[in-house]
């Protein structure tokens, strides 16, 4: 991560009077060890917005895929050692829908019998937002340099419906696009859903291909995504079908090209 | 990857042709569903007050039920217990037996699919026959429905007009109107001949003991009127405490279910015939089904009771939509369905389904009771794990991640070494052979690597040589005491536990739509839904649309009830109409099935959905406005009122002090589209519904 690329390539406008000295970034696991790009642009805009960044190291995974699993026990423990990281008073940013859930909907929940944990889970859940969330609430935006040609934006569940987010990442999106449209069945889960994705494999395909069918469809060149599951999801069949629809995180289409996290390294996108 | 659920997925999704059926039929309803709570004045707090209403139910759901057997026997029904599935079907057998019948008709019911109660009457010699067109067909085909409001969902047209060149007549044309009347004539002689119906239970009002049917093809009435024994199913979660909460209910569950503002019939019986009534049963029974429910009172599940079985749900599930009702393996298939359905039958039997789902949330977001399936299903797989009927591989592979995640930097490291080692596999996305869920995931997707430079690699290279963000204080953060305030609320809200979506509370009193013209408006909604209306100026004209619409069926009777506000069966004897006037003895249904018109009173009418509403008893038979051609219903100016929950009220004083047999809030034509989704008007009751609008001094 280097700060070379310091053009300023999109505009968040003058931070705004309120907005947070500091604030911590949950990376999660997929993006730490999928997509460090996403990483690296949503770090690139916190600090644009006028925010210090901390991401203590002892981050690593929101327990979801375990809760969602039914192994709620698990993710109690995943997340009881990081409790003490997320402490104070920073917003706490997530770069992803689901694990926003995870943390500001389930994690106060987690603790029930233990009022010491739980309070702690509170005050940590009550300060969690999902990056579109932060960036609408303290980073007002102006437009500016733009994504070239065509950008459609999918929802992730769990931000559209978990979390209750449709406008911030369509209202900041298009700012950062020459042309915004929407996506026809936008709302469509992807089909990604974790385990779902493995233990039913051509289900979950199936519903993938009528995303994937979408876009295509739509004509986009960048097709958006503010989760990492789905980029999961809809990167990897996008890269099966060779489809000439290009995959970005919000973050890294809000940084744009140039900025730290635009993705270009081959590496860490596919086999 | 060979789980049942899978295979039977796997066969869903090589069937082009269900895969055809499936993406038109859902994605249709969902459309309906959207348009038809546009028009609710605030859908939202209507649906949130449907949400309260169940919620509230089973606060206090035993003396609910009380009040209902209470006063169910009081009306002369005959109440059952039936713990399970077996008892409920040897109820009914029995009751079949001592009434001698050989054959039984029955209206749509899961709980009767629930129970598998058609084999058992087979065996007790009565044969069963489904009415209602969509389970008509599939009794045809040897098959079970697949869809909780549409269950022949699956079915193309081509596919039924096989069937019914099969099974019905060989000649069978293509066209759905044809093969819905062949369907009607083949059904009329059985309703006629039937000794015994058999029908569900969509609400079981307490406070009045009455058991209500939502129906829109006139089967329900037919099997609820005709037959000498009436018996009706339904589990105990079917109970609703007042009549205006019923209609609250009825609200929500046709816009949800076929994108209906109300269905055509709203049947609500509240015991057998009356001394003096016409028609209806001599005999009802009420058979109430436990069948697995009683255990989840009060448990994490106990919000599936809430389920008004609309379907939206299912039409909502992508993976519902990709697979079909089929692939459940149960009577209720779906988002609802992968709750129900082990709560019923157990976790070993019918788990499997909680776990194919992406917890989209799209099932909740559809759900006119706002029901919290994905917390549920999240509940039903921690279920599974508790009770061991998850792979061992799986519990372990979570546990063993879980492990590594308390310990970061042996986190890091597994990534590290996985990164490493999949690049000396290139290209292993595209090989088949991969095992366990890398190959699962391969088979459509290019399987990802970890990043050689993960997040926190790169985060360090930067951090270095800086200094680290100062640690701020836990210090408490709240600078207003509303903000302190809202931590509490939130804070004791936690005792609830999770909670998907973001449900406001309801107003205590629900906006309505404004009606300023009711008798206008009247007149606009029944058109809408393919009714006529007439509106005369004085008794000369109101007598020639009379004699008007008889004439539409020349040599044929006219039915006329008793008590119209005009003279109409005067009018038509003078023309020279042969007039049918109310019997009690009943035993006029094969020339009333003749007749052409049949002319009734309204005792109230609701202008928001141009409904009429019809009591049973005082020389007004419920076959006047069933068995007929058409119906055509005289109604005061006066009567009109503007909105369905008005009549809430006025019902309940009507049963409680007349204690009519039945009340039909009638709609519009009978209707269905069950055949390949093509409405289709007139199929067990009446083609057509006229109303003469009389202003006031007229009548």
């Amino acid at each position: 991560m280097t700060d070379s690329a310091e053009t300023p390539t999109f505009s968040l406008g003058e931070p705004r009077e309120d907005a947070p000295r500091r604030v911590i970034l949950f990376a999660t696991c997929l993006v730490d060890h999928f997509f460090p790009g996403v990483g690296e642009a949503s770090v690139y805009l916190l600090e644009k917005s006028g925010a210090e960044v901390d991401f203590p190291e002892g981050l690593t995974c929101c327990g979801l895929p375990h809760f969602n699993n039914g192994f709620r026990g698990e993710a109690r423990k995943v997340l009881e050692p990081q409790l003490a990281l997320l402490e104070g008073d920073a917003p706490i940013v997530v770069p992803s829908g689901s694990c926003g859930w995870m943390l500001r909907c389930v994690l106060p929940t987690l603790f029930p019998d233990d009022p010491w944990k739980r309070e702690r889970a509170e005050r940590a859940a009550s300060r969690v937002l999902e990056l579109s969330q932060y960036l609408g609430r303290y980073a007002p935006g102006e437009p500016s340099v733009r994504l070239p040609g065509k950008t459609v934006y999918h929802d992730s569940c769990h931000l559209l419906r978990g979390l209750g987010e449709r406008e911030a990442p369509r209202r900041l999106l298009g700012l950062a696009a020459e042309r915004r449209e929407e996506l026809p069945g936008c709302d469509r889960c992807c089909g990604f859903g974790g385990s779902f994705a493995v233990k039913y494999p051509e289900i979950s395909c199936a519903m993938l291909e009528q995303k994937l069918q979408a876009a295509e469809g739509a004509g986009a060149d960048w097709l958006v995504a503010a989760d990492a599951g789905c980029m999961l999801q809809i990167g990897g069949g996008l890269a099966r079908r060779g489809s000439r629809v290009r995959l970005l995180h919000l973050a890294q289409a809000l940084a744009g090209p140039g900025a730290p996290g635009w993705p270009g390294e081959p590496e860490g996108q596919k086999a | 990857m060979t789980s049942p659920f899978n295979r039977r997925a796997r066969l869903a999704l090589a069937d082009p042709r269900l895969q055809q059926a499936l993406q038109g039929g859902t994605g249709r309803f969902g459309e309906m569903r959207l348009k038809a709570f546009e028009s609710a004045a605030a859908p939202l707090a209507l649906r949130a007050k449907a949400r309260e209403i169940r919620r509230r139910t089973f606060d206090d759901i035993g003396r609910h039920l009380d009040t209902l057997l209470a006063n169910l026997r009081r009306s002369g029904v005959e109440v059952h217990a039936a713990p399970d599935a077996e008892a409920a079907r040897r109820i009914i057998a029995g009751i079949c037996r001592r009434s001698g019948a050989k054959l039984a008709v029955k209206s749509k019911s899961m709980a009767s699919e629930e129970i598998h109660l058609n084999g058992a009457l087979e065996k007790a010699g009565v044969r069963p026959v489904e009415t209602d067109l969509g389970e008509w067909i599939l009794q045809l085909a040897g098959e079970t429905p697949s869809h909780l409001v549409a269950p022949a969902l699956h079915k193309t047209l081509d596919q039924v007009v096989d069937l019914f060149r099969r099974k019905v007549d060989p000649g069978a044309g293509r066209d759905p109107e044809a093969l819905t009347a062949l369907a009607r004539r083949a059904l009329r002689q059985e309703f006629l001949t039937a000794e015994v119906g058999i029908s569900g239970v969509n609400f079981a009002i307490a406070e009045t003991g009455t058991l209500c049917l939502v129906t829109n093809e006139g089967n329900g009435r037919l099997v609820t009127t005709l037959p000498r024994v009436h018996i009706a199913l339904m589990g105990f979660e079917k109970v609703v405490p007042t009549v205006e909460e019923a209609l609250t209910l009825l609200a929500v569950l046709p816009r949800s279910g076929t994108g209906q503002k109300i269905t055509s019939y709203f049947t609500m019986v509240s015991g057998p015939r009356r001394p003096g009534e016409a028609d209806g049963p001599e005999e009802m029974h009420l058979v109430l089904l436990d069948n697995g429910r009683s255990r989840h009172l009060g448990g994490p599940f106990q919000e599936a009771f809430h389920c008004i079985r609309c379907g939206a749900c299912q039409n909502a599930c992508p993976v519902f939509q990709t697979v079909g009702g089929h692939a459940y393996d149960s009577v209720y298939g779906g988002p609802i369905g992968a709750i129900l359905s082990p709560m019923f039958r157990g976790l070993e039997a019918a788990g499997e389904p909680a776990a194919a789902s992406s917890l989209c949330g799209a099932c909740q977001e559809a759900c006119p009771v706002l029901v919290d399936i994905p917390r549920m299903l999240i509940e039903m797989r921690g279920a599974r794990v508790a009770a061991r009927t998850v792979p061992r591989a799986e519990a372990l592979a979570f546990r063993a991640a879980a492990w590594a995640m308390r310990r970061p930097a042996l986190w890091e490291f597994s990534f590290r070494a996985l990164a490493q080692l999949g690049r000396l596999l290139p290209r292993a996305g595209r090989l088949g052979w991969l095992p366990g869920a890398a190959g699962a995931w391969a088979k459509g997707r290019e399987l990802p690597l970890p990043a050689r430079r993960s997040f926190r690699d790169r985060w360090r290279e930067r951090q270095r040589g800086r200094r680290p963000a100062p640690v701020s204080s836990p210090a408490a953060q709240e600078r207003t005491p509303e903000e302190m305030v809202e931590r509490l609320r939130r804070q004791a809200a936690l005792g609830h536990g999770l909670a998907h979506g973001h449900i406001a509370s309801p107003p205590d009193v629900l906006p309505e739509v404004d009606i300023p013209d009711p008798a206008a408006r009247f007149q606009q909604e029944l058109e809408a839904v393919g009714g006529k209306v007439f509106r005369p100026a004085s008794s000369e004209e109101a007598k020639a649309h009379i004699l008007d619409l008889a004439g539409r069926w020349p040599g044929r009777p006219v039915a006329v009830s008793g008590g119209l506000p005009l003279p109409a069966g005067e009018w038509l004897r003078e023309a020279g109409f042969e007039v049918l006037p109310p019997s009690d003895a009943g035993d006029g249904r094969e020339r009333l099935a003749a007749a052409g018109l049949g002319v009734t009173g309204c005792a109230w009418a609701a202008a928001e959905t141009g409904t009429l509403v019809l009591p049973s008893g005082g020389g007004s038979p419920r076959l006047h406005s069933l068995l007929p051609e058409a119906h055509l219903a005289l109604v005061r100016e006066e009567d009109v009122v503007p909105h369905l929950s008005a009549l809430g009220p006025r019902l309940r004083e009507r049963i409680a002090r007349e204690g009519p047999s039945c009340v039909s809030l009638i709609t519009g034509p009978s209707r269905s589209a069950d055949i390949a989704l093509t409405l289709i008007r007139g199929v067990h009751g009446p083609r057509e519904v006229f109303a003469l609008l009389l202003p006031r001094g007229l009548a």
